[in-house]
């Protein structure tokens, strides 16, 4: 089976960086993402080798290009990291924090900015570990637009900055990321290095829960134990 | 004592901002009259001045055996030409003149902007002026000083250390650093050091006018979320002395190092600031330091519980990256910062307007939103 690896605080630092030039250079990233990203990476640099942390702040988040609609209304895409913490932790999820979202930012302030949230499930939560949620964007004119269930709460690999920056790529950049990500070798390094990250932990248990001969689901497998 | 040369085609003109412009650092009394290009050169070469401050209309005044047919792009261009055959004599060049002639002829001739270090306007120099003397002749010095650095950096055996030495960082500083996109504006395609008024405009433009891995006053202060009055108060109490960045042009522009800053800030706090409201990062101040700390206000939200994150190009106040627009800036480095703009700001216009700022192309829809007043000012703040 595939091994976790959790690269080294310099390690990400330089694969974040890589990221903030390489999809600036392709007018993905804003110039203010790009700095966001690279304050990251700064901020990375300062943590411990292995058991490091990262994150981005409300101020300044990673921040994409604008994109329109169907309606030709500009939203931005817009990523906030309230934290990741990693630890080599064996065969176990090798976060300790995983707290990152997607925000569509619309300009008209009176429209629904759609918003998904990773993150871990707290260990009293009834729910998957590792999951994805939809909301959580308070709109400032009109608290009422967000949604007013919190569930479900999908079960789903990790994705750090980096692979969900190649998701905001590949789906609101599209032609580019053809064109010039997809199989770029130096960009397809860095996300494998991620790769390598988040998904051996979930892979083993999906791995497991199908190749389990007695009861339980995969969701049962990854639902957060009491 | 350095020497400086004065260029007007006006007689009384010239002899009053010689005046205005000479202090104890750069002496302006020698007279250059700009009667033809080929004498006012040779008149130059024959002074070797350390700096040239010139109006820009030098074609005003008709004389029957002058040839004044020229503004001061095309001296500022004849002057450079010289300096790249003699790299040793390059200087700064710099605009002085009228309001009415840097925005009609000056700001539309793009071609001779990256001719001149910097502009002025001539009633700065007035006594009646909010900027004065007291504030432009230390800019014109450590232009001289800068560039004095500059030639001897340029021209030192190792071009590694180019950067590290006119920043004044310590080589490992510098490492750490490693701003993306410097070296290659400094050092031509064989690795040689560019001439000196090159290395001056990069640095100048790129890495002390514009935020990216320096601030300003006001953008320490936009980080911090305060208003003037309590920032003013914290820097009584906290030494940001060794933030300061003592490069090259340091003397003219105060400025922090941005690294320096997140260091400091993460010594000092276990959150960082920029993901805290204004209202929360003036109440860790004031707890950290014992100095009272109120909060900056958003100019459009009028609301404290904003994640305030730079200065407002225009009003240079704290704000919120929610509530401005980015300026169409199609010439900035990876390091740089994009600089933005308050929606109060856009929705004045008239300020705006007199700096010739452009909004980038995406944000062009939310300034018409703004100024046909259909974007909804928010009643609360975002969590």
């Amino acid at each position: 089976m595939i091994e976790t690896v959790v690269p080294s605080n310099k390690e990400m630092a330089a694969a974040l960086k890589r990221t903030a030039t390489i999809l600036s250079e392709l007018h993905i990233l804003s110039p203010e993402g790009n700095g966001s990203l690279g304050g990251a990476a700064d901020r990375l640099l300062r943590e411990p080798e292995k058991h490091w942390a990262c994150n981005t702040t409300k101020s300044q988040p990673i921040t994409f290009e604008k994109r329109t609609d169907r309606s030709k209304q500009s939203f931005q895409p817009t990523i906030g990291v309230d934290r990741i913490e990693v630890r080599e932790n064996g065969e176990e999820l090798p976060f300790v924090k995983w707290d990152i979202s997607l925000l569509l930012k619309f300009d008209n302030g009176t429209a629904h900015c759609p918003r998904w949230h990773f993150d871990l499930g707290n260990p009293d939560q009834e729910g998957p570990k590792t999951h994805l949620q939809y909301g959580g964007y308070k709109h400032p004119n009109n608290p009422g637009l967000g949604p007013s269930v919190r569930e479900p709460r999908w079960n789903t690999a990790p994705m750090d900055i980096i692979l969900l920056c190649e998701t905001v790529s590949a789906n609101f950049f599209h032609e580019i990321w053809e064109r010039s990500l997809r199989r770029d070798t130096s960009w397809t390094e860095i996300v494998r290095m991620s790769q390598r990250l988040c998904y051996p932990h979930y892979l083993r248990t999906l791995y497991s829960s199908l190749n389990s001969s007695g009861s339980g689901t995969h969701l049962d497998h990854c639902w957060n134990r009491q | 004592m350095k020497q400086g040369v004065y260029l007007d085609d006006d007689d009384s003109q010239r002899e009053i901002y010689k005046g205005l412009l000479s202090d104890e650092n750069i002496d302006f009394s020698s007279t250059v009259i700009p009667s033809s290009m080929a004498s006012l050169i040779s008149d130059i070469a024959e002074i070797s001045p350390d700096i040239v401050v010139m109006d820009y209309r030098l074609d005003g005044t008709r004389h029957p055996e002058w040839h004044n047919d020229f503004k001061a792009g095309g001296v500022a261009q004849v002057l450079r030409d010289k300096f790249v055959e003699s790299p040793e004599s390059d200087i700064p060049l710099v605009l002085l003149s009228t309001e009415a002639n840097i925005q009609s002829l000056f700001v539309p001739d793009k071609t001779s902007h990256d001719l001149f270090d910097i502009w002025f306007l001539k009633n700065e120099l007035h006594e009646d002026s909010p900027i004065g003397r007291e504030i432009v002749l230390p800019k014109l010095a450590a232009l001289v000083d800068g560039y004095e650095l500059i030639k001897r950096e340029v021209s030192g055996d190792d071009p590694a250390i180019l950067a590290p030495g006119l920043l004044a960082l310590e080589k490992e500083e510098y490492l750490e650093l490693q701003p993306d996109g410097l070296k290659p504006v400094l050092l031509n395609s064989d690795g040689l050091p560019e001439r000196a008024h090159v290395v001056a405009r990069q640095i100048f433009q790129n890495v002390v006018k514009h935020s990216g891995i320096l601030l300003d006053r006001d953008g320490l202060r936009a980080r911090l979320g305060l208003t003037v009055e309590s920032f003013e108060r914290l820097c009584q109490s906290v030494s940001f002395e060794e933030l300061r960045y003592e490069g090259v042009f340091s003397n003219g522009w105060e400025r922090y190092w941005k690294h320096r800053y997140e260091q400091w800030e993460a010594n000092s706090f276990d959150v960082l600031l920029g993901s805290l409201t204004g209202e929360k990062r003036a109440l860790l101040l004031e707890e950290k330091f014992d100095v009272q700390c109120e909060p900056a206000v958003s100019r459009w939200s009028k609301s404290s519980s904003e994640y305030f994150s730079f200065a407002c190009h225009v009003c240079r106040q704290p704000t919120e990256q929610r509530h401005s627009v980015a300026v169409f800036e199609p010439r900035l480095l990876p390091f740089m910062e994009r600089r933005r703009v308050c929606y109060d700001c856009v929705e004045t216009e008239t300020e705006m307007r007199r700096m010739h700022i452009r909004v980038s192309e995406t944000d062009e829809a939310t300034v018409d939103a703004i100024r046909d007043e259909r974007l909804p000012k928010p009643t609360e703040g975002e969590e």
